[in-house]
């Protein structure tokens, strides 16, 4: 079999303290001036929205508030933005602010009647309305990816992924501990798996960067957690830099699902949730990921060329170096059990490290296993 | 991990790259309603028989309306309002780039004028004038190095008035950029080698310079770790197509690194003695490389040291004292300009003045070295290089590259 590897990415990454006063400059560069942003009620009570308002005050940009609540209709903001002749949008904030801005770019842009049915790759081709977006903190990676849910249905297509993700530590909220694991933990997984098994040096190098940015922040966020943070509320100012390099590492690792949407770390979580003993309690998804991710490295030792090199990125090029090429698989599977143990010494009540400890028996381990298993281990062609 | 302030990092274009990649065009350009496309190259890739392998992929979904294989080695002005006038006479909805550096700035141009029905390139140059998505363009490279199939950038020169033109924006990026071993395969030894020296310097500059950020540094790594290792090799068995595509991987990645996070003295240095001399930019790079390196030692020892890894295998780096690898790495540049040397019957050059003209003329005598270092500080990469360069700076380093002799540290300001 021949590869072919294929790399989307149509976000640009601007990250840092300037982002923001930035944006209205890339906007114009999009013809875009009449932004509706759309936000939630935690970034609304923190003061986000005057944060950005002040970062494009003197400048061309008129900016439209929306601010989703549960009573907010979609149909109310279809039209709001189109009687209004507003020409791009902003998503301040995750999760469902950003769905619902992907929804409503496609409706606005291809006719309401398209969200009826879902849509995979190859059928959403015309671009869409210029789409900003501002995590107000880590997520899971769908803000970026190329997909939407709408209403059950599922998009797919990388016109679906915002043109920028802008990401700075003045917009991060304060963040629980168990987000932020859920965050870093799902980075995590799926750029180790990318790097590790995609053999798409250009996924590769994406990968790389976010497991950096994860090994620099997640331990140290956990540790540091405090367990008084609201979501309604900015983050301390010691959170904010390390919370918005977690942020990176999320919009990284929606790059990656975009161009490798049949990572196994992902589908395990599903797997996972459906045979385990009590579903409500299964670990969040995040963790589903890693112990998903520890179990496929473990089963991959022997055959998987690039293993070994997932060392370079866990640790530094010292580290790396020193350790014998046969030796660097189980070297970098220790150095992700090791923070999943560290993590867990963070968390009171303590939380699983391997699928053992998530609830699952030998037998649905067995099964879990069959999943986890690549049976062709994709090489570049050199 | 030290990360700036600030950064961006972007590159939109579609990546395809594989041993079948063209066979993916039709597909590509169907989805973007672009099924009748111009196709611009040059005589040479036409000579070379590269315009006929793309136009036996091209199944029935695509009409090529029209092949334009008159592309100059410089792109100019004149060039890229003849090509447009022939788009629009063919009645053409998207282009099909084919060829190296000068194809794809001279297609970004004509996009340009189709795209905004304008007739007056001007308007557009400088950063960020262009406001709208362009005509659909796949960028095809047939040489592995300038990384402009993933660029913002375009370069047209404006021979009237002694000028290059400088075009940025995020709408000149291509829509996709198609790497495929076949386009490669026939480039001569000399060729391979100066432009994979200059991709190599694309991604060593993108590391060091101040623009340079995590997502920059990794894809100058992966660059840099394909360039060393295939570029030899390459040179030695031609047509070892996982080789070429390899390399042409790298140059598409190093070409990304460096369009985020800008170049610095070598490439000042190189567009200088481009400028003056008309030397090959990828033959320029090659012999400036190390010294630009040199140059910046005091600034850059950590993300020298780092390079070493990528470039030389981690055994090489594990055996090497961490405050030796920095020069090491430096050394290893050096030593990779011989290695080419030998390999290409001593083709590739390893200093300026052995760059030579096809009828064996030194193209870059001593006497020039004065007016390239004051072209040089014009050049607007200067401006990202970590250590600052004047006039006197410029003109030593271009005399040790000149001769060959290694940089004197000492005589370096450190600013």
């Amino acid at each position: 079999m021949t590869l072919l590897n294929h790399f989307l990415c149509r976000t640009k990454t601007a990250f840092g303290t300037q982002a923001l006063a930035h944006l209205p400059f890339d906007l114009s560069g999009m013809h875009a001036y009449k932004p509706f942003v759309i936000t939630d009620q935690a970034a609304r009570d923190a003061g986000l929205h005057l944060t950005l308002a002040r970062a494009c005050r003197d400048t061309h940009l008129a900016l439209g508030l929306a601010t989703l609540t549960d009573a907010e209709d979609f149909e109310t903001l279809y039209h709001l933005f189109a009687d209004k002749g507003y020409d791009s949008f902003i998503a301040l904030g995750t999760g469902q602010v950003v769905q619902t801005a992907k929804a409503l770019n496609l409706a606005l842009c291809h006719g309401p009647e398209k969200l009826r049915s879902p849509a995979g790759p190859g059928q959403i081709n015309r671009p869409l309305l210029p789409l900003v977006y501002i995590p107000t903190h880590p997520e899971t990676g769908q803000d970026t990816a190329g997909e939407t849910f709408f209403s059950g249905r599922h998009f797919v297509s990388a016109n679906l992924m915002p043109d920028i993700a802008v990401i700075t530590a003045d917009t991060m909220l304060g963040t629980p501990g168990a987000a932020v694991l859920d965050s870093g933990l799902a980075s995590l997984a799926t750029c180790c798996e990318a790097f590790a098994f995609s053999g798409n040096p250009f996924a590769r190098s994406y990968a790389h960067a976010g497991i950096c940015l994860v090994m620099d922040t997640l331990l140290p966020l956990a540790q540091q957690s405090d367990h008084g943070d609201l979501l309604c509320q900015k983050a301390g100012k010691h959170r904010q830099l390390p919370l918005a390099k977690l942020a990176h590492a999320a919009a990284v690792s929606g790059y990656i699902q975009s161009n490798l949407p049949d990572l196994k770390s992902r589908q395990a979580v599903a797997h996972l949730t459906a045979v385990h003993p009590a579903p409500s309690a299964a670990p969040s998804s995040g963790l589903c990921m890693a112990l998903a991710l520890v179990h496929l490295l473990e089963n991959s030792k022997d055959t998987c060329p690039w293993l070994g090199k997932l060392l370079l990125p866990l640790t530094d090029a010292a580290h790396y170096a020193g350790v014998p090429g046969p030796g660097q698989p189980d070297a970098a599977v220790r150095v992700i059990r090791k923070l999943l143990h560290a993590l867990s010494e963070t968390v009171p009540q303590g939380m699983p490290k391997t699928l053992g400890e998530a609830g699952l028996t030998p037998g649905q381990i067995s099964e879990m296993s069959t999943l986890l298993t690549y049976t062709q281990h994709k090489e570049p062609p050199w | 991990m030290v990360i700036p302030d600030y950064y961006e990092f972007g590159s939109r274009a579609h990546i395809m790259a594989g041993h079948d990649a063209l066979e993916q065009i039709p597909g590509l350009l169907t989805s973007m309603g672009g099924q009748h496309p111009m196709v611009i190259t040059d005589q040479g890739v036409a000579r070379a028989g590269l315009v006929d392998i793309l136009l036996q992929v091209l199944d029935s979904r695509i009409t090529v309306k029209t092949i334009q294989d008159d592309v100059p080695a410089d792109s100019d002005l004149k060039t890229v309002h003849t090509l447009a006038g022939q788009y629009k006479k063919y009645g053409c909805n998207a282009i099909i780039a084919l060829g190296g550096g000068s194809v794809m700035d001279t297609a970004k141009g004509v996009n340009i004028l189709v795209s905004t029905s304008s007739d007056n390139l001007l308007a557009f140059s400088g950063a960020n004038a262009l406001t709208h998505r362009l005509n659909p363009l796949v960028a095809v490279p047939t040489t592995a190095g300038t990384g402009s199939e993933v660029t913002r950038v375009a370069v047209i020169s404006d021979p009237e008035n002694l000028r290059k033109l400088l075009f940025t924006s995020g709408f000149l990026m291509p829509d996709a950029a198609v790497l495929d071993p076949r386009m490669t395969l026939s480039l001569p030894a000399p060729v391979t080698a100066a432009t994979a020296m200059d991709a190599l310097s694309h991604a060593v500059e993108a590391c060091l310079c101040l623009g340079r950020n995590p997502l920059s540094t990794a894809h100058a790594h992966e660059a840099i770790a394909l360039i060393s290792h295939h570029l030899v090799p390459v040179i030695r068995q031609p047509d070892h197509k996982p080789g070429r595509l390899a390399l042409a991987t790298g140059a598409a990645l190093a070409g990304m690194a460096f369009s985020n996070s800008m170049v610095g003295m070598v490439h000042t240095l190189g567009h200088a003695v481009g400028s003056v001399c008309h030397a090959a930019h990828g033959t320029c790079m090659a012999v400036l490389l190390p010294y630009g390196m040199a140059y910046n030692l005091h600034k850059t020892q950590p993300l020298l040291a780092d390079l070493l890894l990528p470039m030389a295998g981690a055994d090489v780096y594990a055996r090497t004292r961490p405050a030796d690898r920095a020069q090491k790495a430096i050394d290893w540049v050096g030593r990779m300009n011989q290695r080419l040397h030998r390999a290409t019957g001593g083709f590739h050059a390893v200093r300026l003045q052995d760059i030579k003209a096809p009828d064996g003329r030194a193209l870059v005598p001593r006497q020039l070295l004065p007016k390239i270092a004051h072209t040089a500080l014009g050049d607007g990469s200067i401006f990202y290089n970590p250590e600052d360069l004047d006039y006197d700076d410029c003109l030593m380093v271009l005399e040790a590259a000149f001769d060959g002799a290694p940089l004197d540290l000492s005589r370096v300001k450190k600013g």
